[in-house]
Order: structure tokens, then C-alpha cells, then sequence
């Protein structure tokens, strides 16, 4: 289950080092005087209840992949409050994290443990793991030797298997080959049809459509449309689209 | 940091790993290196300056793996949240992980390093003291000292890059101004007092001590201080960082 109620989150614009002294000094006697920042997201209201999917759709920009890091935990609002329950995993930017000179294996005992999992359970799914990222013998070679979608594959993989309660995917659908793709998609499909609560961020409507219960659509940090019917967000989006053009 | 001690360790063997990695002697380098430099040593002041102490080439060896032990915890740990930043934006590990383990990793090193010293203080003819097992202990303070700076540098570069730079001349200069080449023993007694001010000064002394199992030099209420010094700062940079890390993480 997550709560989103009116958040609120600013973001610095770099003024470089002379800008933040000025301000570490003056900012004493004059809290948020003039202070230059960019609100990201400006009171935001949201509900996603447990097993529930969440689209959320917006131009580029609009505060879509902010949403998922405060939902995550990276960012702590300015204002208002953001109430989660369960596991939370990020899938975003696959394979972070991941060091050129280690194998697979040992990449994935690494991010296992950095998303969370204990050794136990890392080596309870190894081979799991490895079978679905279909690199075979490719495992104990240094990951600096692999292709981008091979390294794209261990990741996925390595999120795969992680079994969260609260899932948050920021547009990951793209990875490897088509039939590699395919597999991705039923594995969401299949980690989204438990009790797994999802949010999805993603410029693919079809994905969204297919895949999502409700959705939002988000515009310069605010809801525009929803949360409710799919195809409400995506007309909305669309027209957004369409207006910018 | 307890529910996370399993990660910290991963990231402490990943560090092992990449830093030796390729390198035909491997981790035996945390030991050849301070071999090394003692054979340094010992060629400047032993054969070319005919210091006859062997104890001197080892108090300026422990002064150096003190010494390197700080600052290399404290530029680690300034530039700790930059470097990570990738992963800090894509997960939700809390962010003094990545900077703990870098001070866990340092701290790893310098007590392979030590392993050299018994050894080498019995090649050079020096006298083994059982006080030399308290050697590692020093590490503590010394790596508490260095995180607590490090823990609000580290704050302060997210928001100005120019941080780490300071840091890098500040500690340089240190290393001048915290008797790694000399000792108590080398300074004018009446400028003891001023010296000992500098807890890092007092924990290469403390390290010194341990070695030569001879204290007459170190006062008890200066070990305090640096020690009651080191765990103040490390408060001190824990508190800032809680309170600042959410702002510093937006600029990242």
C-alpha cells in the first residue's frame, strides 16, 4: 500500500559554490528568502492499494521517476506525507551498481545485497538467476567482458527474483533482444499477477493499457488526470502530447 | 547499520577485490607496501644519514600507515555520496552504508599492513613488546576521527565539488603537522603541550607506544582527549549527516 498526501518536492537549481555560501550565510536570517529551486512535484495526491497496478503516465520531465524515488525512499518530501508498507524495490536504470571487474556471480551476491536480499536467499535463487539470464558459462567471467544486453539480462534477472511487496518500475520493459523482451514481460506479468503492489512508469502506452489497473497522468509535478481509469490518463497524455506539438 | 552488515561487507570484499584486482601478488600488496617503504627508510636515515636506531625507520613506517589510515578514510568518505551516486539515486540502502564501508575497507588494509610489523621490528633487531596487539586498536579511534570529518565533507560536496580539493590540501599539510616524520621525542618538551592538540598527532603516538611498549612520553589525559576528541567529531559528523543528507542527496 502506498499513501501520497500533498507532496511537495523542490529541487536546487545549481548556482555553483558562491551561491550556496551566500546562501548557508544569509538563509540563517531569512529562511526560503529567495532561495532559487524548481518544484518537482507540487502537492501530490495518490493511493495505490495492496495487489493494485499503478500507471503513471506524463511528458518528459513531468516528475514521473520523482515519484518513484520518494516512493522508494530516495528522496524525503519537502512537504507533505508519504506512507508505504511492504519491501520496496526500485527496477530502474538496470544493473546499477554492477563492477566491471567482478564476475557475474559475484555481481549478482552484490546487488542481491544492495536490493535488499540476505546471502541465503541470493543463493537460493543463483541458479534461478543465472538460468533465466541465459548467460551460461558467461557467469564467471568479469561482467567487463559482456555485451550491454548481456548485462542488461543480469539485472533483469537479478530483479527478477527478488519478490517485493511493493514493485516500482521506471520504464525497464526495453532489454535485450525481442524474445529476451518477451520473457521480461512475462515475468512482470507474472510477478504483477500476485499480491504485489506495482507502479509503472512508462512512455509505452500498450504497456500501460495492458498491464495497469489505474493510472495517473502527471504534468509539471502536478496530477492532471486520475487516479482512475486507464484510458482517461492516456487520452490526457495524449493531448498533452499533441498540445506541445 | 547493523541490519546492513551484510551489505557493508560486500562492499568492503568488493573493494578488496578491485583494488588488487590483476595484480599478481594480490592482497599481499596491503603488506609489501609498507615493506617497501621501510626499506625506504631505512636507506635515507639508516645508510645515508647514520640514524642507528632500527626503532626509528619503524616509528616513521607506523606513522605513515596511521597517518594514511586517516586521510585516506577521510577523502574516501568526502567524496563517498558522488561516487555512489548512481546507486544512491536507485536505491533505498541508507546512504552511510556506502560511506561506513569505506572506512570498514581502509581499516581492513591497515591491519593487514601491520601484520608486517613483528616480522620486520625482529629482522631490524628491535625488541617485540606485548603491546604491540593493542596496535590494531588504534585503529578505531583514528578511523572515528576520519569519518566524523568525512561524514560532513562528504554533505558539503554534494553541494560544492570544490570540497574534496580542500580536503586533499588539508590533509597534506597535516601529514607535516602530525610528526609522521618525528615523534614527542624529536620536539622541544616545552612545545609538547601544543602538539599534543592534534589528536592524530597523539594516536601516531599512542601507535608508537604500542610498538615500543614505552609510554614515558605519552601523557594519559592527552590519550583521553584524542580519544574523547575523535568520538565527539564522529557524533558530530553522524548528526549533521542525518540532518542534511536528504537535501544533499537532491543534488547528486
Amino acid at each position: 500500500m502506498i499513501q501520497f498526501h500533498g507532496v511537495t518536492l523542490d529541487f536546487p537549481v545549481k548556482g555553483g559554490a558562491p551561491t550556496y555560501l551566500k546562501e548557508q550565510v544569509t538563509g540563517r536570517f531569512r529562511k526560503d528568502g529567495n532561495r532559487r529551486s524548481f518544484r518537482a512535484l507540487d502537492s501530490v495526491d495518490l493511493a495505490v492499494e495492496r495487489g493494485q497496478i499503478l500507471g503513471i503516465v506524463g511528458p518528459n520531465g513531468a516528475g514521473k521517476s520523482t515519484i518513484l524515488r520518494l516512493m522508494a525512499g530516495i528522496y524525503r518530501p519537502d512537504a507533505g506525507t508519504i506512507r508505504t508498507r511492504g519491501r520496496c524495490v526500485l527496477l530502474a536504470g538496470i544493473g546499477t551498481g554492477f563492477q566491471g571487474h567482478l564476475s557475474g556471480r559475484e555481481n549478482v551476491r552484490l546487488n542481491g545485497s544492495i536490493l535488499g536480499l540476505t546471502d541465503r536467499e541470493v543463493l537460493e535463487r543463483m541458479e534461478d538467476i543465472i538460468a533465466f539470464s541465459e548467460l551460461g558459462e558467461h557467469i564467471d567471467q568479469p561482467i567487463r567482458t559482456y555485451s550491454m544486453g548481456m548485462k542488461a539480462r543480469l539485472g533483469f534477472a537479478v530483479a527478477a527474483h527478488l519478490e517485493p511487496e511493493v514493485l516500482l518500475i521506471d520504464e525497464v520493459m526495453a532489454v535485450g533482444d525481442s524474445a529476451f523482451r518477451r520473457k521480461c514481460q512475462a515475468r512482470i506479468r507474472e510477478m504483477v499477477s500476485g499480491d504485489t503492489t506495482v507502479v509503472i512508469v512508462s512512455h509505452n502506452m500498450g504497456t500501460v493499457a495492458t498491464f495497469c489497473d489505474t493510472a495517473v497522468c502527471i504534468h509539471q509535478g502536478k496530477v492532471v488526470a486520475g487516479p482512475g481509469e486507464v484510458q482517461e490518463a492516456i487520452d490526457m497524455y495524449e493531448t498533452l502530447l499533441s498540445e506541445e506539438e | 547499520m547493523l541490519q546492513h552488515r551484510r551489505l557493508v561487507r560486500h562492499l568492503i570484499v568488493r573493494d578488496l577485490k578491485v583494488t588488487y584486482h590483476g595484480t599478481f601478488i594480490g592482497y599481499g600488496w596491503t603488506m609489501l607496501e609498507p615493506l617497501l617503504l621501510t626499506a625506504v627508510y631505512w636507506a635515507v636515515f639508516a645508510l645515508l644519514r647514520g640514524n642507528e636506531d632500527p626503532v626509528f625507520v619503524l616509528e616513521i613506517l607506523l606513522g605513515v600507515l596511521v597517518y594514511s589510515l586517516f586521510s585516506k578514510t577521510l577523502s574516501q568518505t568526502t567524496t563517498g555520496l558522488v561516487t555512489h551516486a548512481s546507486l544512491i539515486k536507485q536505491t533505498s540502502v541508507p546512504r552511510e552504508i556506502f560511506l561506513w564501508s569505506g572506512g570498514g575497507f581502509q581499516m581492513l588494509r591497515f591491519m593487514l599492513s601491520c601484520l608486517v610489523l613483528a616480522p620486520t621490528m625482529l629482522v631490524l633487531g628491535a625488541d617485540l613488546h606485548w603491546t604491540l596487539l593493542l596496535l590494531p586498536l588504534i585503529a578505531l579511534p583514528t578511523v572515528a576521527l576520519a569519518m566524523g570529518a568525512g561524514l560532513v565533507a562528504s554533505v558539503l560536496h554534494t553541494h560544492i565539488r570544490d570540497t574534496a580539493h580542500v580536503v586533499g590540501i588539508l590533509t597534506r599539510a597535516g601529514f607535516f603537522l602530525s610528526g609522521v616524520f618525528f615523534g614527542m621525542r624529536h620536539i622541544d618538551p616545552k612545545h609538547h603541550e601544543l602538539f599534543a592538540l592534534n589528536p592524530v598527532a597523539v594516536l601516531i603516538e599512542m601507535a608508537r607506544s604500542c610498538m615500543t611498549g614505552d609510554t614515558t612520553l605519552l601523557h594519559a589525559d592527552w590519550v583521553l582527549r584524542a580519544v574523547a576528541v575523535s568520538v565527539l567529531v564522529l557524533l558530530w559528523g553522524s548528526i549533521v549527516f542525518v540532518r542534511r543528507e536528504a537535501e544533499a542527496v537532491k543534488h547528486l
